[in-house]
């Protein structure tokens, strides 16, 4: 807000704080409000869109997503600097200790590349600096909540039951000294198929779910058995696939040979229950802008039809 | 409120949860309604509003009552999580979202039945008893 102070004018950003039943519900269904984006989770989505109707006016909402990042095989057919990437792409996952709307929360890996790709992976991962947040030298810092790290272990419990297997990670992490006791959670990778509810769910937490296709068709089959569509990421060193991949996949957000790369003025948004509407592209401001139309005529003679 | 949807007897309620379920119905005067949440940040949680302030549509699966309450599931969640009966409980911690509380700074969360590992909260390791769907005092 300091940063913000000498930017915007008076009154135009106000934080309001509160239990979300007594002060979310007075905003959403203000008269005065007249356009409505919300980030969360879906039920508290629909409830907004509920009371949008109730004003008529415009609603956008970002609500998650379980977003598939896919190998295909030919990524490891050359020894470059793809191969790091790529391996980085897929840790990728653990960024913001998995806290992020987009994070690439299912990994999909061609069969042919599996053990050799995921054991760069697992290496990858193992090395992960978990501690201080402020430390510039630590990775991933602790949960947000202590709630948060409940749910990511009740989480990793449920993909046990459901026959998962943990290949790393599973677990509360301690890394003692002045952070013991933090909400750490140690980066976790689960293998299993993407049925599971592990690979259905938005766990908001460094738990990844992967899974291996065929072929191309097998993963697109894959990448869009979901509820959600927010982000997806493709890498190849085939440009027609990675076409036809983004092309087909049913999410807001493709990247090709990247991953949680935003810049300005590039539309962001879910497709099915991830959400309505776009951020940061100019959409974003259409949606709270209004079209007018100014029909003037220059001529003082009538049309004659009366 | 109507139960639009298809019902079906798959959700059930530690002690506790009862219990916080009749205090928060008794403290509030009126009915409550629990729908199943997923998602972004607070996904997971069952989301607990005055009874009727979510329209449900032909979608929403009733999975039961719990003290009288109605709990709701969208049924394409429902189906991406094997059609799960499922505890609502009690833990510590502010609800979520627009969500009402039992007070005391506990919220109310849901978890499959017949989990069987150390990582339940203490709160749950209580016998578990199917909801009856009437209020007790």
């Amino acid at each position: 807000m300091e940063v913000l102070a000498d930017v915007l004018p008076p009154g135009v950003v106000n934080v309001v704080t509160g239990p979300g039943a007594e002060i979310g519900k007075a905003l959403a269904a203000s008269p005065r409000i007249a356009k409505v984006a919300f980030t969360g989770e879906t039920v508290t989505g629909r409830l907004i869109m509920q009371y949008a109707a109730q004003n008529i006016i415009p609603v956008t909402l970002e609500l998650g997503g379980k977003s598939p990042n896919i190998f295909f095989g030919d990524v490891l057919a050359e020894r470059d600097d793809l191969v790091d990437k790529a391996v980085e792409g897929l840790v990728l996952y653990a960024f913001n200790k998995g806290e992020v709307c987009t994070c690439p929360s299912r990994a999909l890996i061609q069969q042919g590349i599996y053990d050799e790709f995921m054991a760069l992976c697992l290496d990858r991962i193992g090395q992960i600096k978990q501690g201080n947040p402020l430390d510039t030298e630590t990775m991933i810092g602790p949960q947000v909540s202590a709630q948060q790290l409940a749910k990511i272990a009740s989480y990793v419990e449920i993909g046990r039951g459901e026959g998962a297997e943990v290949l790393i990670g599973g677990r509360r992490a301690d890394v003692g000294g002045e952070f013991a006791g933090g909400y750490f959670f140690e980066p976790t990778v689960l293998k299993g198929h993407n049925k599971m509810r592990v690979f259905q769910e938005e766990i908001f937490g460094p738990v990844l779910a992967v899974t291996t296709f065929t072929g191309e068709a097998d993963a697109l089959a894959i990448a869009n058995d979901t509820l959600y569509g927010l982000g997806a990421g493709v890498w190849t060193r085939d440009g027609s696939r990675a076409y036809r991949m983004g092309r087909a996949i049913k999410a807001g957000r493709v990247w090709t040979n990247c991953y949680h790369q935003y810049p300005a003025g590039a539309a962001f948004g879910g497709y099915k229950i991830s959400g309505v509407g776009r951020e940061t592209h100019k959409m974003m401001l259409e949606h709270y802008s209004q079209t007018k139309n100014l029909l003037v005529s220059y001529s003082t003679k009538p049309l004659g039809l009366f | 409120m109507t139960a639009t949807g298809p019902r079906v007897q798959r959700i059930s309620a530690t002690p506790a949860a009862r219990k916080a379920v009749n205090r928060l119905c008794a403290a509030r005067g009126a009915p409550v309604m629990f729908v199943q949440s997923a998602g972004c940040c607070a996904g997971s949680v069952p989301m607990c509003f005055p009874a009727g302030e979510l329209v449900t549509g032909a979608h929403d699966l009733l999975l039961g009552e719990v003290e009288g309450c109605p709990f709701y599931v969208d049924s394409a969640l429902d189906t991406a999580w094997h059609n799960p009966h499922l505890v609502l409980d009690v833990a510590d911690g502010e609800p979520e979202g627009f969500s009402l509380g039992p007070g005391s700074g506990q919220r109310f969360i849901t978890r499959p039945a017949g989990w069987v590992s150390g990582a339940r909260p203490a709160s749950s390791r209580e016998p578990l008893i199917p909801s009856t769907g009437h209020p007790e005092t």
